[in-house]
């Protein structure tokens, strides 16, 4: 009979390759050899049979691996001289010793873990044996263990019992973990059972019996017992329970397996489980048994989630050891064993790419190893350990007081690549152990130098690596000289002087000034050299309204003992009267429906004035000088102002509703001083008035403006004043205006020292409403009582459209006309108050609802000039 | 509270039953005239039944139906009276006055909360003005926690008040009210039908205990029976259901309008009303085919959103009446209003149930913010704007024999 490759790579090769790639231990298994065989050439035929079929194999994707593992065990066999069917048995024989020796390893691991298993971990064990024992050898190393092995697991219930958590809450507040404990007390402890409905040991169930004594007991508590009401509920539920057959039992249930499924996702093994359900009281057996239940079934569920959980994240290696607890078919365990090649394989190519020179590319494969096992610690040293290539262009310069490094990115393509950076003195520093640290940048190409010596010739040396200590060879900056100059400069000019002052780093040697005249000067021998100390100067003797321009340049002792400068800086000047502040700006409203500002100020003699307008007071007092950086923040006003016949100058602003800020500043050529500021509030309308009609009335609603205290309401026939609190406090504002249409319009009032500020009217327009028309429903007579009078009454006269009365049977009064049958009909007429309009109308016999309409034949328009309103649902009603 | 002289009251805190007697007294702490005095300790029943933890002089037992009592530690005489269950401090003239308590209860985002603080702001204002009746906290904790919890989040900060948690939390103490009126009978008006009670020519007090439970509490029957003893002990019963949360009124929203979660059907307004109904059976006291007789207004809230749907010559768009009296006409047309609405809501098994358990039920349909929230959660920038707030509250208390009804 030919060999079937097909039913080997199934039975054979496949659970060996799930299990990681090992050759079976059983040779007779491993080369599809019939455990009866004794013919030498039978045995010699199968034997290359299988090599051939390996050989196949080696280039196939799925089974290359375990190909090559088992050319390779034969080669080991094969060492000593060809393989016969003699030194085969006797090998076999050997093995099969070394397999129940590790069965009965494995077996007492397994009793550390658990109490209970069942199929599956005996199917497992096989499994890790090369299925090379039976399931009877495996269950009876088990039974040895200790371990008890069972078919079947009871079923639990999938999700928590509705009441449970509920229970639990109750149960907890007692300090008790049950809430068989609150009926029984400590009996519980001393065992019960849970499986086929709750009962202690003595046999005693949890019944409407056990419940009422408990609850009698819980009844005669004092009121001043802590539990008391707790305790009443837990009892309340539990009868709630007992009124459906079977829900109490499965209540008690499910409050065991709540209880022990929170150890079984914190990761607990089956026999702690166990543990804790006999300290619950169960039975030894049931503890067992369903412990492992919530194992066998969806319990592994949090375990395969965690495996997910770390493969997601990176941490191949955890997910190794958190998938040995799942079953070996398990499809996760499967995906842990493939990226566990995979990381296999990108090592080893990393080490070929790096035989070959090509570190990068190396680089490139165990970055992406250890993205997928993160928690490989070696796979981060051999990363760490391969030197990126180095950073480009790097480049130093003198920034104030400190200096800048920067840099192009090392071309990297893997790792977290890191850049140390070296300052040297007059030469460049070729490895980190030289110059001095100039604090590490992580993640970002630049440094700033902080501390640079003054004056000397400085060159820094940018180094990368990958978080080891290998590092790339430097990217070196051009030299550079800290050599800063002098900060904060400011200018204050007088009719002929001026005076200038700064800041100068503390290691300053002297400070060099040159005046130009009309021009900036070149350099220090252009002009007239001035003497300054390290803090400023003051010029005078200069002629009023010419610019000049000062050069200011700080020179340094190198530590060489020559001098060096730094590259000036210059600042113009005009000497000019100082300007001076506006002290009298004042700010008025006028309110013409369009409300205007009006500003007006004496002018000083010196300066000229500008308006700026801020919705906050303005933070300087008046006289404050301030720089021209300060004055771009305020929102200045550009129209020129008119001088008036009082010799003031004023300014028109339209500015929107609100308060505001009006502040004057007087602008000298190189000063400008704040002057007094003036506050003016502008009031704005209500916004988004709405009003809803209510028959006469109607609700009106709005969104106030800040500040606002009051609104004036008036429509035709009526005005009403509401202030802010009656419309925040009474819930809105309702008006009568009668049925006809009407304009209706709101005006904020905002108080003000010079008396309240009306803003501009916000307006509504609200619908007329139609004619309102009543009927009333009597009877004619006590002769019939089957007849009905209608009677309307209009409000006042007007046209009757077509009416009709409609009969329904339902269980309510028809809503409209087609809801039911057409008994009477009332054509066009008028009708006026004390001149009603009546119908009599016979009903045929039974309950029924009457009512009526306007025709559905009128057309909209006339039938919404009418309200027709029903009378009380008792007359409607027909008994 | 006491549903008649001489019966068993009811703590409008904790709504244990006792007899006047069972009632306690707590110690002033005060020095007594032999110079003795009670150290303030730590009270484990308060603490335990409404997690107050802070130190109060001990509560001791005496006779509860007198109004003072000396201190068995100190002498000290005090007239502070505690409810035997819970050790709260009871309202001045607890047992002594006809009180009523009147539970709010209500679906999962149904607006329970926004319109206990609405009526009773209302009360404290507009309908307080209205009714001759002044509404204020009958102890400090109410006071404090209406004004700072409730009232200044919704009316000062335009902000609406977060869900109300579930009822397990054990701290969730009652909110009550001391409803005061002028004398010869509430609202200074001779309505008493007949009724008459000590102190009748005096100002008038009714207690009103709000117990606010979260809506997921009466989703079913299973969290429903916790709060058993609150309806048991509820002289009248005020459900507050979401019209919207009903298919046929959600479709008639308004556009624009913020509808609530789409809720499962234990959130639906019918079920809700099935199991109030339920836990009202439970608490006993009737005959197998006997109605029931407690007072239950149904209210439908938020009809903001549904009034442009409303027919013009709906009760429900005009004004509510403003008098110091019961409207029972007007309530009547609101009644048969919405009794016609339910049918178009799709919601006719509400009026089934309603019919088939109840002696002594009525609708309503109110509006506590009288406009759609913004969807950040806050009161529209019009202001609040209630309407119809009050018919519930004035209707429960009709059928109490507390305030005087107009007919016809």
């Amino acid at each position: 009979m030919p060999w079937d490759r097909e039913q080997y790579r199934l039975e054979v090769l496949e659970p060996a390759r799930q299990a990681g790639n090992v050759p079976p231990a059983d040779l007779y298994v491993r080369y599809g050899l019939p455990s009866d065989i004794s013919d030498p050439v039978a045995f010699g035929q199968q034997v290359h049979e299988a090599l051939d079929y390996w050989r196949e194999l080696r280039s196939r994707r799925i089974y290359g691996r375990l190909a090559e593992a088992l050319i390779a065990r034969h080669a080991e066999l094969a060492q000593d001289g060809p393989l016969t069917l003699e030194k085969f048995t006797e090998r076999h024989a050997q093995a099969r010793r070394e397999q129940i020796d590790q069965l009965a390893r494995l077996a007492d691991a397994e009793a550390g873990a658990a109490t209970h298993v069942g199929p599956a971990t005996v199917a497992r064990l096989r499994s890790a044996l090369g299925r090379s024992v039976t399931d009877a050898e495996v269950t009876d190393a088990l039974q040895r263990a200790g371990v008890r092995v069972v078919a079947t697991f009871p079923q639990l219930p999938a999700a928590p019992h509705p009441k449970q958590a509920d229970l639990a809450e109750h149960v907890r507040q007692l300090s008790k973990r049950l809430s068989a404990e609150v009926v029984f007390g400590d009996a519980v402890r001393h065992g019960f059972r849970v499986l086929g409905g709750f009962r202690l040991a003595d046999s005693r169930r949890l019944d409407e019996a056990a419940l009422d004594q408990a609850r009698r007991q819980a009844g005669a508590l004092p009121y001043s017992a802590p539990g008391k009401a707790t305790t009443e509920n837990v009892l309340a539920i539990l009868r709630g329970a007992g009124r459906t057959p079977g829900d109490l039992d499965a209540l008690l249930l499910s409050e065991v397996i709540e209880w022990l499924r929170q150890f079984a996702g914190r990761g607990f093994v089956q026999r702690a489980i166990a543990g804790q359900a006999r300290e619950l009281g169960l039975v030894e057996d049931e503890a067992g048994l369903i412990a492992a239940a919530m194992f066998a079934g969806g319990t592994l569920e949090p375990a395969r989630q965690q495996v997910e959980e770390e493969l997601t994240a990176g941490r191949l290696r955890t997910a190794q050891r958190l998938a040995a607890g799942l079953p070996a078919d398990d499809l996760l365990r499967e995906r842990v064993t493939a990226l566990d090649a995979q990381v296999t394989v990108l090592v080893r190519s990393a080490d070929q790419d790096l035989a070959r020179g090509r570190r990068e590319l190396a680089a490139t494969r165990l970055a992406e190893a250890a993205r997928i096992a993160g928690d490989d610690a070696g796979l981060a040293e051999r990363l760490a350990a391969l030197p990126p290539p180095p950073p480009r262009q790097a480049s130093a310069r003198v920034d104030g007081d400190h200096v800048l490094v920067s840099w192009e990115p090392s071309p990297a393509q893997a790792g977290r690549v890191r850049y140390r950076v070296r300052r040297g003195l007059d030469r460049a520093p070729v490895s980190p152990a030289e110059g001095t640290a100039v604090a590490a940048a992580d993640g970002r190409n630049d440094v700033t130098d902080t501390e640079p010596p003054l004056g000397a010739d400085l060159i820094y040396s940018v180094f990368a690596d990958r978080g080891g200590e290998a590092c790339s060879p430097p990217a070196t900056a051009q030299s550079v000289v800290f050599a800063p100059d002098v900060t904060g400069v400011s200018v204050t000019a007088a009719d002929t002087s001026v005076a200038v002052s700064w800041h100068a780093h503390p290691g300053t040697d002297a400070v060099l000034v040159v005046r130009g005249e009309g021009r900036p000067p070149r350099g220090t021998d252009d002009g007239t050299a001035l003497e300054a100390s390290l803090a400023g100067l003051t010029d005078a003797g200069l002629r009023t309204g010419t610019e000049y321009f000062y050069w200011i340049a700080a020179t340094y002792r190198a530590p060489d003992g020559g001098r060096r400068q730094s590259a000036g800086i210059v600042v113009p000047a005009v000497p000019e009267p100082q300007p001076e502040a506006v002290t009298d700006l004042d700010a008025a409203v006028l309110d013409d429906g369009m409300p205007m500002v009006v500003a007006s100020w004496t002018p000083p003699p010196h300066g000229q004035v500008r308006l700026a307008v801020s919705d906050e007071r303005p933070p300087w007092p008046a006289g404050t000088r301030i720089g021209r950086q300060d004055a771009a923040g305020l929102t200045e006003i550009s129209a020129p102002p008119r001088r008036g016949g009082d010799g003031r100058d004023s300014l028109q602003l339209r500015l929107p509703p609100g308060r505001h800020h009006l502040l004057a500043l007087t602008w000298g050529a190189s000063a400008i001083v704040v002057g007094n500021s003036a506050e003016v509030s502008l009031v704005g309308p209500v916004r988004d008035l709405s009003a809803t009609r209510m028959h006469d009335a109607v609700q009106l609603a709005w969104v106030w403006p800040r500040d606002a205290t009051d609104v004036v309401i008036r429509w035709p026939g009526g005005e009403r004043r509401c202030s802010r609190r009656v419309y925040d406090d009474e819930g809105g504002v309702t008006i009568t205006v009668g049925p006809a249409e009407t304009c209706i319009e709101v005006r904020a009032v905002y108080p003000h020292p010079s008396g309240r500020l009306t803003a501009p009217a916000a307006l509504v327009r609200v619908p007329g409403r139609g004619v309102a028309v009543s009927y009333r429903i009597r009877r004619a007579g006590p002769l019939h009582p089957r007849q009905r009078i209608v009677e309307l009454t209009p409000e006042r006269p007007t046209h009757l459209p077509a009416l009709v009365l409609v009969r329904t049977t339902g269980p309510y009064a028809p809503d409209d006309p087609a809801g039911g049958e057409t008994l009477g009909r009332i054509e066009p007429q008028p009708i006026a108050p004390g001149r009603p309009v009546t119908i009599t109308v016979e009903l045929p016999k039974g309950p029924a609802w009457l009512a009526c309409f306007v025709d559905p034949d009128v057309p909209d328009a006339d039938a919404r000039a009418f309200l027709l309103f029903p009378p009380p649902a008792g007359e409607m009603r027909i008994r | 509270m006491r549903s008649a002289p001489g019966s068993r009251l009811y703590c409008p805190y904790c709504y244990e039953d006792f007899a006047e007697q069972e009632i306690r007294f707590r110690c002033t702490g005060r020095i007594s005239r032999d110079g003795r005095h009670c150290d303030p300790e730590i009270d484990e029943v308060l603490r335990g039944r409404t997690g107050f933890s802070g130190a109060l002089p001990p509560v001791f037992a005496a006779n509860g139906q007198l109004t003072s009592a000396p201190c068995p530690r100190c002498g000290a005489g005090t007239t502070t009276r505690v409810c035997p269950a819970c050790h709260s401090q009871l309202p001045v003239h607890f047992g002594k006055v006809r009180s009523r308590l009147i539970v709010l209860v209500g679906a999962k985002e149904s607006g329970k909360t926004v319109f206990m603080t609405v009526l009773v702001h209302e009360l404290m204002h507009q309908l307080g003005e209205q009714l001759k009746a002044a509404v204020s906290g009958a102890d400090d904790s109410t006071r404090h926690r209406f004004a700072s919890e409730y009232e200044k989040p919704l009316y000062r900060e335009s902000q609406l008040l977060a869900p109300t948690t579930t009822a397990g939390m054990r701290n969730r103490v009652p909110l009550v009210f001391r409803f005061t009126t002028g004398g010869h009978g509430l609202f200074g008006l001779d309505g008493w039908l007949g009724r008459s009670w000590p102190g009748r020519g005096g100002p008038q007090h009714t207690l009103l205990s709000f117990f606010d439970p979260a809506g997921e509490d009466l989703r079913s029957q299973q969290s429903v029976e916790q709060n058993v003893r609150y309806l048991a002990a509820a002289d009248g019963v005020v459900l507050l259901l979401d019209p919207l949360q009903m298919r046929g009124a959600r479709q008639l929203a308004a556009p624009g309008s913020r509808l609530p979660t789409p809720g499962t059907t234990d959130d639906e307004p019918a079920t809700v009303l099935e199991n109030i109904t339920d836990l009202i059976l439970a608490t006993g006291g009737r005959k197998p085919n006997e109605l029931i007789s407690k007072p239950l207004a149904i209210v439908f809230s938020k009809m903001d959103v549904l009034r442009h749907d409303l027919r013009d010559t709906s009760p429900l768009r005009r004004p509510a009446v403003q008098a110091p009296y019961f409207d029972e006409r007007d309530s009547q047309e609101v009644h048969t209003e919405i009794q016609r609405l339910l049918a178009r809501w799709e919601g006719s098994r509400i009026d089934q149930i309603a019919q088939l358990h109840y002696r002594n039920y009525r609708y309503f349909g109110v509006s506590a913010l009288g406009e759609t929230p913004t969807p950040d959660n806050r009161v529209s920038a019009r202001g609040i704007r209630p309407y119809r707030v009050a018919d519930p509250f004035m209707w429960t208390l009709a059928q109490l024999g507390a305030i005087p009804v107009k007919r016809g």
